[in-house]
């Protein structure tokens, strides 16, 4: 029950769009690890909810088409994930599920918050500076709870025993097909990032990135970054400057 | 009008400082589809109105009007535009013939190619790379992975407004083909670019784990597609599945859609055992 509270809060936070809740709650990455803590499980909420942020990897908040909410496919995904013992697979397809309704909640928020700038105008028309930031940071947090908090304390009191109950009645070969889904959706994450960051004449790193990791094994990321950096740096070095007025070489 | 009242009412950096960080905090709070960011907008050019005018509160009120108006950009590096707006307005309370409707159209044209930028460099490059390397210790139960997200999202986060305002303030209205010129962008987000796709390619190996499970006995003995597969080409389904998902969101299918295809595409090749 408490912990359940606490899951509420923890969502309340996490939407509160401003960017601590943005950067130390948002990403299933930091929700995972936080509901871990609540359930005592840290490391565990820390490893469910890096395998949720994969499905995630591309989601932009300015994007329209967004596959499924962020907020609550990473919190409520792990919440349920940590007191059901389903594997990880299966807990990205529940996540990525929970996140299609949570969907909602993002569209309810924008829209009930469309009130309050009629308010602001008032405000506004007497010079009320005040008035308008109170409007701002205040009332759309009562949203927040109604929309996310109280939503997610009912998921984190509820949701475990109903999927629990769910998964006994599924057949063995439906785990095993829900668990290759788990598997692939990672898919999208990264299908959706190739679409805002391919280039057609960059897109060969992508193939020397899939190369070097498929046939010799080797995916750690940070080594990546560095490996990829410096072929940036080669590749920017090696470029006709654009104009030869200006140079400024980026040091990175 | 009242250009005899000569009163100092320059901005401090301390004013700028401070509206930075109301903008920092407040400009999602309340997100909302009649205006977007405005409100955040207003709060943030409230303060500052009142103190270039502080015998006017008519022209307290139309600046607060003017700030309410639809607004939208990416908030680190559109910050960009509140330095420029503040520097503006600092101007024209000091008498320089600056119209309204200079300050609104400024916002307005140049929200939208800032948002162009902040997000291509805050949503599709550093994020997702920062958060690839998190995600791998993560993966492993470190808890090195969530802290030095936090960290290196919130200073990023900070650091990239603080710098847009002052910068956008310093430079006036010629602060974005400042920024734009010389090539310097460009450069930036061509480096951003490699970097993040070469990173992407090895993501697909790391986190896509599915495998070809299917193997038919031929002539008494199982022939293991995988094995086959993987002398060719290790990884291809990962990558297959990956480049197909990404053709169709290319050619407009919406997300939503890619991704029931693949659930059930998975869910049927898992069941049936064809897929692993």
């Amino acid at each position: 029950m408490i912990q359940a509270v606490l899951v509420g809060v923890l969502a309340w936070m996490q939407s509160s769009s401003n960017p601590l809740g943005w950067w130390l709650i948002r990403e299933p990455l930091m929700a995972g690890f936080w509901v871990g803590l609540i359930y005592g499980k840290p490391v565990e909420g820390l490893i469910i909810g890096a395998a949720i942020n994969v499905a995630f990897l591309g989601w932009n908040s300015t994007g329209g088409a967004n596959p499924s909410d962020l907020y609550s496919a990473g919190l409520l995904g792990t919440a349920v994930a940590i007191q059901s013992n389903i594997s990880i697979e299966q807990a990205v397809v529940i996540a990525v599920s929970l996140g299609v309704i949570g969907n909602y909640a993002w569209i309810m928020f924008m829209s009930v918050n469309s009130m309050w700038p009629s308010l602001q105008d008032k405000y506004a028309e007497k010079g009320d500076v005040r008035g308008i930031m109170l409007i701002q940071a205040i009332p759309s947090q009562l949203v927040v709870i109604l929309v996310r908090g109280i939503p997610a304390f009912l998921a984190a009191l509820y949701g475990p025993s109903m999927i629990e109950g769910l998964l006994a009645s599924v057949p063995a070969w439906g785990i095993a097909g829900f668990n290759t889904v788990g598997k692939v959706l990672p898919a999208v994450g990264i299908a959706m990032l190739l679409k805002y960051m391919a280039r057609k004449d960059l897109l060969v790193f992508f193939g020397i990135g899939f190369a070097t990791s498929a046939y010799t094994g080797m995916n750690n990321l940070l080594y990546a970054a560095f490996l990829g950096a410096a072929m940036g740096y080669i590749y920017i070095s090696l470029q006709p400057e654009v104009k030869a007025e200006t140079g400024e070489e980026d040091e990175i | 009008m009242a250009d005899n009242s000569v009163k100092d009412i320059s901005l401090t950096s301390r004013d700028i400082h401070m509206a930075t960080l109301r903008w920092w905090l407040m400009s999602h709070m309340a997100y909302n589809y009649q205006r977007m960011q405005a409100g955040g907008f207003a709060s943030m050019m409230g303060p500052l109105l009142k103190k270039l005018y502080p015998d006017r509160p008519e022209e307290v009120i139309a600046g607060l009007k003017r700030h309410m108006m639809f607004f939208n950009t990416e908030p680190r590096w559109g910050a960009v535009i509140h330095g420029i707006t503040i520097a503006l307005e600092e101007q024209k309370a000091k008498g320089e013939d600056i119209s309204e409707e200079t300050i609104v159209d400024l916002k307005s044209s140049l929200m939208g190619p800032l948002a162009g930028i902040g997000d291509t460099i805050s949503g599709a490059l550093y994020k997702p790379v920062l958060l690839g390397i998190c995600l791998g210790w993560a993966a492993q139960g470190s808890l090195l992975g969530p802290l030095l997200f936090t960290i290196g999202m919130l200073g990023y986060d900070f650091t990239i407004t603080r710098l847009a305002v002052r910068k956008g303030y310093q430079l006036g209205t010629s602060a974005v083909t400042t920024i734009l010129a010389g090539g310097l962008f460009e450069k930036l987000t061509t480096f951003f670019s490699i970097m993040g796709l070469f990173v992407l390619g090895i993501m697909v190996c790391k986190f896509i784990t599915v495998d070809v499970a299917f193997a038919p006995v031929i002539a008494g003995k199982p022939v293991a597609f995988k094995t086959l597969l993987d002398q060719i080409v290790p990884k291809a389904l990962p990558l297959a599945i990956t480049l197909i998902s990404w053709r169709a969101i290319m050619k407009g299918y919406r997300v939503i859609n890619v991704l029931l295809c693949l659930f059930a595409f998975a869910l049927a090749g898992g069941a049936l055992g064809i897929i692993q």
